[in-house]
């Protein structure tokens, strides 16, 4: 693609020196992103691309209905202004299909026109279901103000959503035109929009190689005479390339939900929906150059840029008569007050001058305020929140109560995370109880207003398992075999992975059906397949929001979400807190709820002290089950190899076990170096750079963190803030292969320029690329870790009162119930005593018996109980049941609740076990139809049936039926004997055994876990009644017992024991089907014997 | 509706990749719940060569077949024999068969499905209890039938209806059942022995109009309308002669039934004598439940019974696929743009409304080639567009184009296409069709307007 | 109720229609007609076109002519030996492709089989063809069927058959020339009753909107006078 380089050749009259004189200029007006969902086939960046190199001097992205596409479009464009000097004129609009008028292109001539054209999608949008616009004529009439018309006089087949038939709707004649692609709209339709716009109205010409091409200019030629609207060429451009049609097809059928075959003529019948040489755009309306010149006239009336939005922050914030960085100034030095009990010390009041001096510079108070607004609020509610993320670790926010975290007390200086040259918007992020988010987010719609907040918006993409569904089903790939491919594929898959599934799944990649399903379902990955609500992000603006960007209906009532993503709004500097959910702070309240109601001790996140040793000694030891962010797998594995000591030793163990620093292959340097720190050896620094060592030194010379990796690329290669962060954005997010090969080059270039070596280079280039998405900021980091030593803390001092709020705050965190019930019951010194489920005991949640020393196990954890029946049980509950019948009939709980209090075990306090009461339980329906008679009761609870006994085994498996746990014995017991005959070991023998020796082991899978490291190593967890053992599958391992391996819910694992400080895993070389042996004996075979 | 997977693996094994000795042969067909049916109301009806008394066990779906032997067993000498015969019977058809011999229906029925030796050991499933309830007795430990013997009656009742009770009576033969009954199917041949082999054209003529009579006369007596009629005449010294006749509706009309047939006998040549003629409605349907009609548009003289029997008078002599209607796909494709599905026997189901034509009158071609014809000859002008071209040894020199129509589709099938047609007039004002394919430049004639 | 009350119309209608067989129908072509004895062509005849070759035009009055005929009811059957018709460029004449049944037979004995048969059906409205070779007695049996069953018969004949004698009640010979706005064809009444040897009629289809008219529109009387110039000399 030939590229003009020099800027200086690009101004307007040395162009025309430079291209042949006969080649016109052109603007295209028409053009969709594949943000027009399920219609458009290309990216926004292709199109702008593609755009610049056949020398277009503007692209207008007018997606339909949306403005979703256009902030990837103006940064694409910015980009490759700023690499290569072209000046392709980016236009914003969009195109709306009103109910009674013909379809319209409308483009923004200044900032005010697209207020009005946000507003007219915002309008048509809300009051349309998710995903829809429904607008007419008339309320393009009240937002038409500086905006331009560009009318289209033809659907093209794919246009229309198959159930709008508008069109069709007319009468006979009218079909006729429709339908040999002619003139389709009465008159009236033109007339009406000419009124509207008067003469900043345009009649779309554009020829696609029809059955008429030439009829049909004749009759716009005509049309434009009579209406008086001047005709202007477009291409009413679905995709970049010719290339992409077959993909566009595929789009099509997804979006009617067939197959491409069965499509018909929804069908586009070539593939010049792309973006055409300005040769073939000569010699198509070469009878008629003045449309083709006219589409610069309409391009240079449009003088709008997505540059011009500036934001601005709400200003309710601060009391009348203050400005509100007088506020936050006062807020912060109330705060430090009560902070340092009235003694604020003088190096943190320096830092805070410090940092405020920074917000006011930047003039970031209003964002403070915001923040401390929604987390005051919050407080104000008891829920449990903290800030995270750049801005969050700073005294600022430290004394604002935002965050536990003391920055002074981690040497997290304020500037690492708020620049003052990189102008970009601060980051914080705040954490709510997952379970009371909605409260802060519905205050937060009330305080301001749904016109000026908003939800960003996620956009869901195409990921391998739903293109294969999607493309797989277009294709006409029959269900099943979908199916069985879709189940068989991991989120992401490479090239050659897909081929294998498909090979196993039975679609052979070498068959038509097979290469194409392959080819386009890699064009496909990454595509914008909807927009979904961000998972807390809230846009909040002083003026209207929806004159900032169209604001559509959320899947979730009472939930509005706008058309961007925080990426979009990364890139346009425009604010968002992030109001995030978080399972493990619910569970701390309630944590701390059960021990002021058992111990009576109050406790807050602030007020634990953050040094006690014991708890250090606990998480050196990996006892970490159910403690927040380090009760992985991988991070227990880490544990004792880190040996944390202090607080910020538990921030470095949250960072470095990520795929970031795994991938990266920084775990074992770092790990190596604090050996040999903890050992008093000196260690050596990185590089003779003292700039880099100086980035690196908290961390002994090896980046761990984001900023580490940012900061790297400016100080050892000379990138600017800028670019160092857009190569962070590239990294991550969508797939852009090129993009990054670019910035490798720079990073090398630069890096060598800078005299450090090519190994280093490449290492650094690794490192950041791991860093991209999977990379931990450091002071999001210290905020977790604050959350991992109190979860820790909890569970050292008050075992029973944690297990049952992390079980309470279900699901969440790694473990199911079983294994904290397990780690709890089994605790070495103090083990916790938990009592079984019982309709006389047991609430819905988990309840503190005895002084909170024993654990009820809750009802919340039968299976299919729902809520409200419990509820009632608890009601009626003003004396203890006594029999089955009693119970039925003081609850008027149905059979079907009764029965699955049978299957629960719930009646051992009434002497019956699973069988009785279920027979018990099915004659309360009968009793309920006759006249209770009391004595009749009686008489039926106490006969008893001859039923078989269930043995221990039955009575296990029937537990993990209702419940998933079990109080009795562990399910592997029952086949010891068996096991130990064909030499397999108990988990708790694994320690005590050489490194290498081959071994056997068997258990229950407690958890699988991939983390995303190049190198697809799997962990899985095994549990026998001795314990847990910890099994790592190698990729080919996995792929070779692909089966067992994903699905079994017991194996036997044949492999080579490997023991590391502490740390002793089983390398998994053979996998064996345990599920079939354990299931066998609790369901009996219903084969043929 | 084949699985296109299965279709593509079909032709992947026949493609020239693979040519290994071995070629596999696929046979695909989509499940039919109401065919299995139906092979299973004929299986029972078959059947009835073993009992006279033959039913379908009320199932979903049914797979049972229900046989009274009370008495029977001694004629095949002994119950062993007969179980053995009537498995070879199947397996002569192809078909597996398990067997159950029981007292009662409910204990054939479990020992059909479930093997053991004693009733009371086989799994509570055998009771033809839904699977709900099965659930539940395994729950509650019961998984035998023997678990059940010796549980108060009236508490099982009381727990799971009087279901239980009956199903669990039925199989240890306290209660009777009754076989839901299939009839063997009505029979409505007519045959024809000649004392002396016969050559006589018009004898044998005479005879078939006899025996179609006296077929009539047995369909009327049931309401019932021959579909397809089977001939079979017996040769001396010589295989038979076979031929069939179908129709477009059930038709019990003599005179019809013979038009159709002496279309057929026009054409046939008879070298030797017959024996025997046979004559059997091998399809046939209720006459009060005519099929739908031919043409649904209502100003049409729908159900006109003339051109029902000019139907069948055409299909019965040119065959099936030779009387056809159109149906037009939307599909680019030019060639795809249409299908015929034969007037007789076709699938009433994928009939649907011709829409509005999406062409004016000169957009398409009245006659389209089977297959474009290459051109050899011929001139491209600077624009692209065809200047002159020799069809049929003429040269046609074009004056005029309309063009191109850029078609590009089909990628998904075994070959796409991607053409840019162009409509010509030439000097003398003949029109055709031609295109220029973007694949490899060559140009075709497609159509011509005529 | 409504149902009864319209089939009983419906049947008398018919019976109307039956009572008068000589009934004329419409050429489908409105330039033609004024040409035509009695406006159009006689139910019960046959209809010959003969044409110039492929890409002559001469199938295309046909189609105009089957569509006229099927406006009153009754089927239309085309017998296309050559499978060469194309069915989505019919559905552009508004042709009712759900009222025609297409038979496709092997020989030329079939064919005319196949023929005479739908002729003689009087359900039958039309029945086009393009046999190739008609033998006169083959021609008189069609023709003899038209009449039996009441159908028009449409026949399109390549130009050799011009030489072969014809049981047709209507004998036009078609050429194609070279229109202005559209594709002009011109039709030549070879026989026309007992008239023999008019001048051609001019006839130019609409590209676009697949209007037929008259080349040369002018007053019947003029036309009776016999001025139209020869549109291929005046070019030459």
């Amino acid at each position: 693609m030939p590229f003009i380089q020099d800027a200086d050749l690009m101004n307007d009259s040395f162009l025309s020196l430079l291209t042949p004189a006969s080649l016109p200029m052109y603007a295209e007006l028409h053009c969709r992103t594949n943000f027009s969902f399920l219609e458009g086939a290309s990216h926004a960046d292709e199109l702008v691309n593609q755009a610049i190199a056949l020398g277009y001097s503007a692209l207008a992205i007018t997606d339909r209905h949306s403005l979703a596409g256009v902030v990837r479009a103006h940064a694409a464009a910015k980009a490759h202004a700023e690499e290569h000097g072209s000046n392709l004129k980016l236009l914003i609009g969009a195109e709306i299909i009103p109910t009674d008028a013909p379809p319209v292109v409308l483009l923004a001539t200044d900032r005010a026109a697209y207020a009005q054209l946000a507003r007219l999608l915002t309008l048509g949008r809300r009051r349309a279901p998710k995903g829809e616009c429904e607008l007419k004529l008339e309320d393009i009439a009240q937002h038409s103000q500086g905006l331009l018309a560009v009318i289209s006089s033809h659907h093209s087949p794919s246009d229309e959503p198959s159930s709008n038939e508008l069109l069709i709707a007319n009468k006979a004649h009218h079909y006729q035109l429709q339908h040999k692609g002619l003139i389709t709209v009465e008159r009236d339709g033109y007339f009406g929009y000419r009124d509207i716009f008067a003469d900043r109205c345009y009649l779309l010409a554009e020829l696609h190689y029809g059955t008429n091409d030439a009829e049909r200019l004749d009759q716009l030629i005509q049309l434009s005479k009579q209406t008086r609207i001047p005709l202007v060429a477009a291409g009413d451009v679905h995709y970049h390339i010719a290339g992409r049609m077959v993909l566009q097809h595929v789009l099509t059928a997804i979006r009617h939900n067939t197959t491409v075959e069965a499509l018909g003529d929804r069908l586009l019948p070539n593939a010049e929906r792309h973006l055409r040489t300005l040769e073939e755009i000569q010699q198509l309306f070469a009878r008629v150059p003045d449309v083709v010149r006219r589409t610069m006239e309409v391009a240079d009336r449009c003088t709008f840029s997505l540059d011009d939005l500036r934001y601005e922050y709400p200003e309710e914030l601060a009391p009348a008569g203050q400005t509100p960085f007088e506020y936050l100034r006062q807020l912060t030095w109330q705060g430090a007050r009560q902070r340092y009990n009235d003694r604020v010390p003088d190096s943190i009041k320096r830092q805070l001058e410090h940092e405020l001096a920074i917000i006011e510079d930047l003039r970031y108070e209003a964002f403070f305020l915001t923040v401390y607004d929604i987390v005051k609020f919050a407080r104000s509610q008891n829920i449990l929140c903290q800030g995270r993320g750049s801005a969050a670790n700073s005294s600022v926010c430290f004394c604002l109560e935002i965050t536990a975290v003391d920055p002074t007390d981690t040497d997290l200086l304020f500037e690492r995370f708020v620049s003052r040259e990189r102008n970009e918007a601060p980051d914080i992020d705040v954490d709510f109880e997952h379970e009371r988010r909605e409260e802060v987010l519905q205050y937060v719609y009330n305080k301001y207003g749904r016109d000026r907040a908003g939800l960003a918006a996620t956009v869901i993409t195409y990921r391998a398992r739903s293109a294969v569904r999607d493309v797989g089903k277009a294709l006409g790939l029959s269900l099943d075999r979908i199916d069985a491919l879709a189940k068989n594929i991991d989120g992401r898959s490479e090239d050659t992975v897909l081929a294998n599934r498909c090979r196993q799944s039975g679609v052979d990649p070498e068959s038509r059906v097979g290469r194409r399903l392959m080819s386009v379902v890699n064009e496909i990955l990454g595509f914008p397949r909807h927009l979904s609500q961000h998972v807390g992000g809230m846009v909040i603006t002083q003026g209207p929001l929806c004159e900032l960007v169209p604001i559509e209906n959320a899947a979730m009532v009472d939930r509005t979400v706008i058309q961007w993503d925080k990426d979009d709004l990364d890139t346009l500097g425009i604010l968002k807190v992030d109001c995030l959910a978080l399972g493990m702070l619910t569970a701390i309240h309630r944590c701390f709820d059960l021990i002021q109601q058992h111990h009576g001790r109050e406790l807050t996140i602030d007020n634990i002290r953050q040094d006690d040793s014991a708890v250090y000694e606990m998480i050196s030891r990996a006892e970490t089950i159910g403690v927040f962010q380090i009760e992985s797998r991988a991070q227990m594995s880490m544990l004792p190899r880190l040996r944390p000591e202090r607080f910020y030793d538990i921030v470095i163990e949250v960072a470095i076990v990520r795929p970031g620093p795994i991938q990266g292959d920084m775990v074992h340097p770092y790990l190596d170096r604090r050996d040999r720190a903890r050992n008093g050896e000196e260690i050596e620094p990185i590089c003779s750079d003292p700039a880099v060592n100086k980035v690196l030194e908290r961390t002994l010379g090896v980046p761990l963190f984001q900023e580490q990796a940012m900061q790297l690329a400016v100080v050892a290669a000379g990138f600017t803030p800028g670019e160092a962060d857009r190569l962070r954005k590239a990294m991550g997010g969508w797939r852009r292969p090129g993009l990054i090969d670019r910035f490798r080059q720079k990073l090398h270039d630069g890096m060598l320029e800078r005299g450090h070596t090519e190994d280093f280079a490449e290492r650094l280039f690794k490192q950041i690329s791991g860093f991209g998405e999977y990379g931990f900021p450091e002071s999001h980091a210290a905020s977790f870790a604050k959350l991992a030593y109190v979860s820790a803390w909890l569970r050292y001092h008050y075992q029973a009162a944690f297990t049952a709020a992390l079980i309470n705050s279900q699901p969440m965190g790694f473990y199911a119930p079983a294994q904290l019930i397990r780690d709890a019951r089994e605790r070495g010194d103090t083990p916790v005593e938990v009592r079984p489920i019982d309709v006389n005991y047991s609430d819905w949640d988990c309840t503190l018996e005895d002084g909170g020393q024993a654990l009820r196990l809750g009802l919340r954890l039968v299976r299919g109980l729902r809520r409200a029946a419990v509820d009632s049980m608890m009601q009626a509950r003003t004396r203890a049941f006594d029999s089955i019948a009693d119970l039925a009939a003081r609850t008027q709980l149905g059979q079907a609740v009764i029965e699955r209090l049978t299957a629960a075990d719930a009646f051992q306090s009434f002497g019956l076990d699973r069988r009785n009461s279920l027979w018990h339980a099915l004659d309360q329906n009968s009793k309920h139809e006759q006249s209770p008679r009391l004595f009749d009761l009686q008489a039926s609870e106490l006969s008893t049936p001859m039923l078989p006994k269930l043995d221990e085994q039955e009575e296990v498996f029937a537990d993990y039926q209702s419940a998933g746990l079990t109080l009795r014995q562990h399910p592997l017991s029952f086949h010891r004997e068996a096991l130990s005959a064909i030499g397999v070991t108990p988990a708790e023998k694994l320690v005590s055994y050489p490194h290498d020796r081959m071994v056997k082991v068997a258990g229950i899978v407690l958890m699988r876990q991939r983390p995303s490291t190049a190198k697809g190593i799997t962990f899985v967890t095994l549990e026998d009644e001795t314990g847990i053992a910890n099994l790592v599958i190698h990729q080919a391992t996995w792929q070779r017992y692909d089966q067992i391996a994903r699905k079994s819910s017991a194996m036997i694992a044949h492999g080579k024991l490997e023991r590391k400080n502490e740390v002793v895993h089983v390398i998994a070389r053979r996998l064996e089907d345990l599920t079939h042996q354990l299931s066998s004996l609790h369901s009996p075979s219903r084969d043929f014997r | 509706m084949p699985l296109p997977e299965a279709t593509a693996l079909g032709n992947q094994y026949d493609g020239p990749r693979r040519s290994s000795s071995k070629k596999t042969q696929f046979h695909i067909e989509t499940h039919d719940p109401f065919e299995d049916h139906k092979t299973l109301e004929e299986l029972a009806a078959w059947c009835h060569r073993f009992s006279p008394l033959v039913g379908l066990a009320e199932e979903e779906p049914a797979e049972t077949l229900l046989l009274d032997v009370t008495g029977i067993a001694s004629l095949f000498g002994g119950e062993q024999a007969m179980n053995q015969q009537i498995e070879n019977s199947f397996l002569q058809q192809h078909l597996m068969v398990r067997i159950g011999l029981g007292e009662t229906v409910g204990a054939a029925w479990a020992l059909a499905h479930y093997s053991g030796l004693h009733l009371l050991e086989l799994p509570i499933e055998a009771l033809r209890l839904p699977p709900a309830m099965v659930e539940v007795l395994n729950r509650l430990g019961l998984e035998c039938i023997g678990n059940l013997v010796p549980l108060p009656r009236d508490e099982l009742k009381a727990r799971f209806g009087a279901i239980l009770l009956q199903r669990l009576n039925q199989a240890l033969g306290q209660q009777a059942e009754i076989i839901p009954q299939i009839h063997a199917p009505a029979d409505f041949t007519a045959e024809w022995t000649f004392e002396h082999p016969v050559t006589q054209q018009r004898v044998i003529h005479e005879v078939i109009k006899q025996l179609i009579e006296r077929l009539c006369f047995s369909l009327l007596k049931q309401d019932n309308g021959s579909l397809q009629l089977s001939y079979r005449l017996t040769c001396q010294d010589s295989e038979p002669v076979t031929f069939e006749v179908g129709c477009y509706r059930p038709s019990a009309d003599a005179s019809h039934l013979w038009k159709l047939t002496e279309a057929q006998l026009e054409r046939l040549v008879l070298r030797h004598p017959v024996i025997c003629i046979s004559i059997c409605s091998i399809r046939y349907s209720r006459l009060s439940r005519q099929q739908k009609e031919l043409f649904d548009d209502s100003h049409v003289r729908q159900d006109s019974p003339l051109v029902t029997s000019l139907i069948d008078r055409m299909t019965s002599r040119l065959g099936r696929q030779a009387i056809v209607r159109c149906i037009l796909q939307s599909d680019p494709q030019p060639e795809k743009a249409y299908r015929y599905e034969p007037l007789v026997g076709g699938s009433r189901s994928s009939r649907r409304a011709n829409s509005h034509s999406p062409f004016s009158l000169l957009d398409r071609p009245l006659h389209l080639l089977a297959k474009p014809v290459a051109l050899k000859n011929y001139a491209v002008a600077a624009n692209g567009s065809p200047s002159w071209f020799q069809y049929s040894s003429e040269q046609h020199t074009v004056s005029r184009h309309w063009g191109p129509e850029r078609i590009e589709t089909g990628w998904w099938r075994q070959r796409g296409v991607r053409r840019d047609y162009y409509r010509v007039e030439t000097e003398e004002g003949f029109r055709f069709w031609l295109f220029r394919s973007l694949q490899d430049g060559r140009w075709f004639l497609h159509g011509a307007f005529e | 109720m409504d149902h009864k009350i319209i089939q009983l119309r419906e049947l008398l209608n018919r019976k109307e229609s039956e009572k008068k067989p000589c009934q004329s129908i419409s050429s489908g072509c409105l330039p033609l007609d004024r040409h035509l004895p009695q406006q159009g062509f006689q139910r019960g005849s046959l209809i010959e076109w003969i044409g110039g070759g492929v890409g002559s035009g001469a199938s295309l009055l046909g189609m105009l002519a089957a569509r006229s005929a099927c406006r009153g009811g009754g089927a239309l059957v085309l017998v296309d030996r050559g499978q060469s018709f194309y069915p989505p460029a019919a559905n552009a004449y508004q042709l009712d492709l759900q009222n025609t049944i297409v038979v496709h037979p092997t020989t030329e004995k079939d064919e005319c089989w196949a023929i005479e048969q739908a002729l003689r059906c009087s359900d039958i409205a039309a029945v086009v063809a393009w046999p190739k070779r008609l033998t006169s007695n083959a021609f008189r049996r069609l023709q003899l069927a038209a009449e039996h069953g009441g159908s028009l018969g449409l026949l399109v004949r390549p130009t050799t058959a011009r030489n072969e004698s014809s049981w047709a009640s209507l004998r036009m010979l078609v050429s194609p020339s070279v229109g202005r706005q559209g594709w002009r064809l011109s039709v030549e009444l070879l026989r026309c009753g007992g008239l023999f040897g008019t001048k051609p009629i001019e006839l130019e289809i609409d590209d676009q909107t697949g209007e037929v008219r008259d080349a040369h529109p002018r007053p019947l009387a003029a036309q009776l006078a016999g001025t139209t110039p020869d549109p291929r000399k005046a070019r030459a």
